[in-house]
This record gives C-alpha cells, sequence and structure tokens, in this order.
C-alpha cells in the first residue's frame, strides 16, 4: 500500500500570554515529536482529550500552519518545502472535514457554491466540468444533484454534514483529515454518516485521518489509533491490539469506566479536575 | 412530590410536548432521553415555569399538591432555588464572568433565604466542599474564567444546590467537558441526590451517562413519551422500536474484541431520516416514517400507552417488540 501521509519528527509550540507586562512569553508544546504513517485506503485514529494536541496535527497536515521542527509529507511533497502555487495544486489531494458543518459552510451562498470552491483551486476545470462534479458529489453523500441549489439552513443536521462531506471529497483527494465529524450530529444520525465515510473510503481508496475524543467510534471506524497526550503520541497501533492491550498507564485510564463511587467523597476532593 | 399530568407545549398549534404524564418522588433519579427537538429540554422548563412565553402549556403540573401549570410567575420564583434549581450545559454561559464565585453562589441565598453576606458566605464555602472543590476559601474569591471546565460545573451545581432545593434539573451537564472529567460530575449529581434525598431529573442524550446516574428513564421522541421503565431493565430489552435503535446506533467498545485485526468494519446501526421539523411531524405515532416495523395505520393514529408486566414499565406504540431472549 503506498503512503499518502508521512509525519516525522513534527513539533509546534504557541506562545501564550504574558504573566506580566515585561515577562517572557511562556509557550505551549502543542506537538512533541510527533511521527506517523498512513497509506491508502487505511484510516487512522487520533484519539486524546481536549487540549491534547489532536486538532494542531489535523491543521499541520492540512498545511494551515507550520511546524517549528519535522517534516510533513502528503503524497510524496514535503507541503512545507512547496512553493505556493505548487501547494495549491497539491492541496485537491488533501482536504478536509469539519465538525461543525453550519461553521464551515457559507451560510448567503448555495451549497453548491461551497462544494465547488475547492475546484477553484485548479484553473484547467471549467465551470461546466464544475458543475458536474459537483452534482457527482452530491449524488455521491446521498443528495440529489438539485439540492446544491439549496443553503445551508435548508438542510437537517445530518444532511448538512453530508454536505461537508461532498466538500470534502469533490477535488476526488487522496487523504481526507476529518475532525470530529459526528460529534455535532444526533446519535441516530451519526451511523449514516459513519456509514458514508467507509463507503466512500471503499469507492475511493481513501487514506482518512479520524480525529475524535470518542473510543468507541474509533474502535468502530479505524484500522490503527493514535493516543495523544499533552502533545505526544504516547501509544499507537492496530486497534485491537491498542484498546484491549494498553501498553500505557494513560491509555488505559482514557479506557477506564470507573465505577461509580458514590460514596467515596475524598477521592473526588483530592483529584478534581 | 411532582405530579405531572397531561402536560403540552405547543408553539404556533404545533405540540412540541404532547400531554405528557409522569411523577417525580422524593429523591428519584429520573433520566429523560431524547434527541435535539424531542422536547425533553422544554419540558424541563417547564418544571421550572420557565418555558418560553410564546409556547401554550395546558396540563397540570403538582408541585406537593399545588398547581402550578397556569401559576403566575411571583409564585414560581418563590419556588425556584428552594423547591427546584437547575443545572445549565455550558457553565461558562450561566455563570456571570463579572461576579466572583462566592457572589455567584451566594446570590440565590441573599435573594430567597435573606442570608446576610457573611452567613452567605459561610455557606457558599461549605457548598464548595460539598461539590469536592478544593481550597474552597480561594475559590470564593476568584472569577469563572480562572477554574477548569469541570470546576466550573461543580460551582453552578453549588450555586443551585444553595437553597436547598428538592429536585434539581439537570440539562445536558456533562456535554461541554471530556470525558473523565464528565464522568467525575455524574458521580457527583447521583451522590448529592443520594446524601441529600434530593429528586434529579437528568436530561442527556447519551445512555452511557443516563445508566451510570439515573433508576428510571422516560425516551422522548418528537414531544411524545415513547417508552419508560425502570433503566437497566429499559436499556438491556428495548420495547419501543425507537429506544432500539438508539441503543443500536452507538457503537460499543467492548464489541471490539469480536472484530479481528484487518477484519472488515460491520455497519453501524442506524434509524433511517432525520427528526422531522415539529410541523412536519406526523400526526399519529412521531416516529412513523422512520420505524423499521410501521404498519399502514401508525401515520395516522396516535397508539395509546401499553402498560408492560407489573405496571413498571409503559411503552406507546401499536406493537411493541417482544421482550429480549436475555435473562435479566
Amino acid at each position: 500500500m503506498s503512503v499518502v501521509l508521512s509525519l516525522s519528527g513534527v513539533s509546534r509550540a504557541y506562545p501564550l500570554p504574558r504573566r506580566r507586562l515585561l515577562g517572557p512569553r511562556p509557550m505551549l508544546q502543542a506537538l512533541s515529536d510527533a511521527s506517523l504513517t498512513l497509506s491508502a485506503g487505511e484510516t487512522l485514529g487520533i484519539v486524546g482529550e481536549s487540549g491534547s494536541g489532536k486538532s494542531t496535527l489535523a491543521r499541520l497536515v492540512m498545511g494551515f500552519d507550520r511546524p517549528d521542527a519535522g517534516r510533513i509529507t502528503v503524497l510524496g511533497q514535503d507541503i512545507n518545502a512547496l512553493p505556493a502555487p505548487e501547494l495549491r495544486r497539491l492541496r485537491a489531494g488533501f482536504q478536509m472535514v469539519f465538525q461543525d458543518p453550519f461553521g464551515s459552510l457559507d451560510p448567503r451562498r448555495p451549497v453548491g457554491w461551497s462544494i465547488a470552491e475547492p475546484l477553484l483551486a485548479d484553473p484547467a476545470l471549467d465551470a461546466p466540468t464544475r458543475r458536474k462534479r459537483v452534482a457527482e458529489a452530491l449524488e455521491q453523500v446521498g443528495l440529489r444533484p438539485a439540492d446544491g441549489a439549496k443553503f445551508p439552513h435548508q438542510f437537517s443536521g445530518g444532511q448538512r454534514q453530508r454536505v461537508a462531506i461532498a466538500r470534502g471529497i469533490v477535488t476526488r483527494p487522496r487523504l481526507l483529515v476529518a475532525d470530529e465529524p459526528v460529534s455535532a450530529l444526533d446519535v441516530s444520525m451519526q451511523g449514516q454518516i459513519l456509514n458514508l465515510l467507509s463507503d466512500l473510503q471503499a469507492q475511493m481508496g481513501l487514506a482518512m485521518l479520524f480525529i475524535s475524543h470518542d473510543l468507541a467510534l474509533v474502535a468502530h471506524q479505524c484500522d490503527r489509533v493514535a493516543v495523544m497526550h499533552r502533545g505526544r503520541i504516547v501509544e499507537s497501533g492496530p486497534v485491537a491490539q491498542v484498546f484491549s492491550h494498553p501498553r500505557e498507564s494513560y491509555t488505559r485510564s482514557l479506557l477506564a469506566r470507573p465505577e461509580t463511587k458514590s460514596a467515596d467523597n475524598r477521592e473526588l476532593v483530592n483529584n478534581t479536575p | 412530590m411532582y405530579k405531572i399530568r397531561n402536560l403540552s407545549l405547543s408553539f404556533d398549534g404545533h405540540e412540541a410536548v404532547r400531554s405528557a404524564s409522569f411523577d417525580i418522588p422524593r429523591g428519584a433519579r429520573l433520566g429523560l432521553v431524547g434527541e435535539s427537538g424531542c422536547g425533553k429540554s422544554i419540558t424541563a422548563l417547564a418544571l421550572l415555569g420557565m418555558a418560553p412565553a410564546s409556547a401554550r402549556v395546558s396540563g397540570s403540573i403538582e408541585i406537593d399538591g399545588q398547581e402550578m401549570a397556569a401559576a403566575p410567575e411571583r409564585l414560581w420564583r418563590s419556588y425556584r432555588a428552594r423547591k427546584v434549581a437547575m443545572v445549565f450545559q455550558e457553565p461558562l454561559s450561566a455563570l456571570n464572568p463579572l461576579k466572583r464565585v462566592g457572589d455567584i453562589i451566594a446570590e440565590p441565598m441573599r435573594l430567597h433565604l435573606r442570608l446576610d453576606r457573611r452567613a452567605a458566605r459561610a455557606r457558599a464555602r461549605d457548598l464548595l466542599v460539598e461539590v469536592g472543590i478544593p481550597d474552597p476559601e480561594a475559590r470564593l474569591d476568584q472569577y469563572p474564567h480562572q477554574l477548569s471546565g469541570g470546576q466550573r460545573q461543580r460551582v453552578l451545581i453549588a450555586a443551585a444546590l444553595s437553597c436547598d432545593p428538592q429536585l434539581l434539573v439537570a440539562d445536558e451537564p456533562t456535554t461541554a467537558l471530556d470525558a473523565h472529567v464528565a464522568g467525575r460530575i455524574l458521580d457527583l449529581l447521583k451522590r448529592l441526590s443520594e446524601t441529600r434525598d434530593m429528586a434529579l431529573v437528568f436530561i442527556s442524550h447519551d445512555l452511557e451517562a443516563v445508566a451510570r446516574v439515573t433508576e428510571e428513564m422516560l425516551v422522548m421522541y418528537g414531544g411524545d413519551i415513547v417508552e419508560r421503565g425502570p433503566t437497566a431493565q429499559l436499556l438491556a430489552d428495548p420495547r419501543h422500536p425507537y429506544t432500539k435503535g438508539l441503543i443500536e446506533a452507538r457503537p460499543r467498545l467492548d464489541a471490539l474484541t469480536l472484530r479481528a485485526d484487518g477484519a472488515p468494519r460491520p455497519r453501524l446501526a442506524s434509524i433511517p431520516g432525520s427528526v422531522p421539523a415539529l410541523a412536519d411531524l406526523p400526526k399519529g405515532c412521531r416516529f412513523a416514517g422512520r420505524c423499521p416495523i410501521e404498519r399502514p395505520a401508525c401515520a395516522g393514529l396516535r397508539p395509546a400507552v401499553s402498560v408492560l408486566g407489573p405496571g413498571q414499565r409503559q411503552v406507546r406504540c401499536l406493537a411493541p417488540l417482544l421482550p429480549a431472549k436475555v435473562p435479566a
């Protein structure tokens, strides 16, 4: 299987607000020395709590931000060494689906426009071709081509996420980064969207980076998993292995279903988050 | 102590809650489960006399023998905080950012119990201890933004407890929190209900959370209570097709051991379609149109409630599912 994405030794720190007016700016190490590879047709889950570095990882993979150190290679190209025009062309090969489709679709434009937007990066595609590709993408996600003329508020939450996915696949990417793609949806809708992602992956041979704090979803959806804690990948491997025989104590604590100790007041006081 | 009979809430003639009837006995822990738009949050607001002004309320809400459904705001105001209090979903927007933690918790006690500043502060400190916040003395003088998400939710709970309510309504109290923090908050709510003999209405779409906290649950869909019963029984042996769909829609972590490495990914069960808008809900069974075992009569005829077994379990379905073949 061909490697679609690889990270080696990637780090990123962000400055925090100064504690005092003239003091030094403290740094937050959002990602430290992260390495991973992802092949075509494979789904890699990234799990961890909020603040663990999951979203920083996604931003760096998408090239929205640059790492302080390390290399990120998408489809064999170092995305931070490419000149801007070439990165723009490569962009069709890796796309992202966000958590909240309401926030990622322009409320004042018909969704067909939003879906077509990533295609504008390729000057070789003329308007009729773009329209055809939008119609195809809508059908792939189980909507009708005519739905492209509707506005985001005219869709239900699940349909809106289908629109967001259509936008993610319209360029026929090889890599799709999905950041909490179903956490804004009702439980009864989540299955539809996850099944859709599985189908698209099988049809298109997509590599998928699936970011979630929900371990049960990751266990279901992913082939391999990387567990993040405080900016580090503390453990990674096949999902069944990592979740059934976690090596790291942090992974075990994530998986633990603590028994309800209703009378144990002291434990609550000492470990208050 | 709470008796709700035929409670209906409608907007522009469309019923968002259809004749709901249930009791909340003293110290009971009741889960209200459903997806967005099912009517659970608005039912909860009605319990506090806080249904939106645009809603038409009919039916009866009886609190300790007093009929409150049409009660004036003045009367509700004296009940809130002392009889019933609420914990909201998003603590950062429910806490006044300009007020210190101590003042936030003290405010209802100053107002309702007429405590002086010193007494209210001392009580606020005790409440912080009760909800498990370390170093309460220092926390009293901090602002909400200085606290972590879990601590903010604890402060909100402390404020809700300040006037010793008999009923605490918690609407999705943990959705904004990380999993292990959420678990601790759930355990705290359960413990408080036990130690204070305080009833808890716990609203959530998360069945695992409901199982962890409540003894009894109501499942709502499209404004109808479609199924109710003891939480453990209902989750192990759902009789309404919607409840069953909801349970099966969540992948289970323990199912993982059954799936060998490299084996194909199983399909996730899901309920087809999506929840219709309020105006488009079927007149009969609200679940018609999405139901896997629908009969021709379902869309036009609202099913009556059937009682299953010895009166504890009820389901609103023309053809309820048969008992699961698992020993209880």
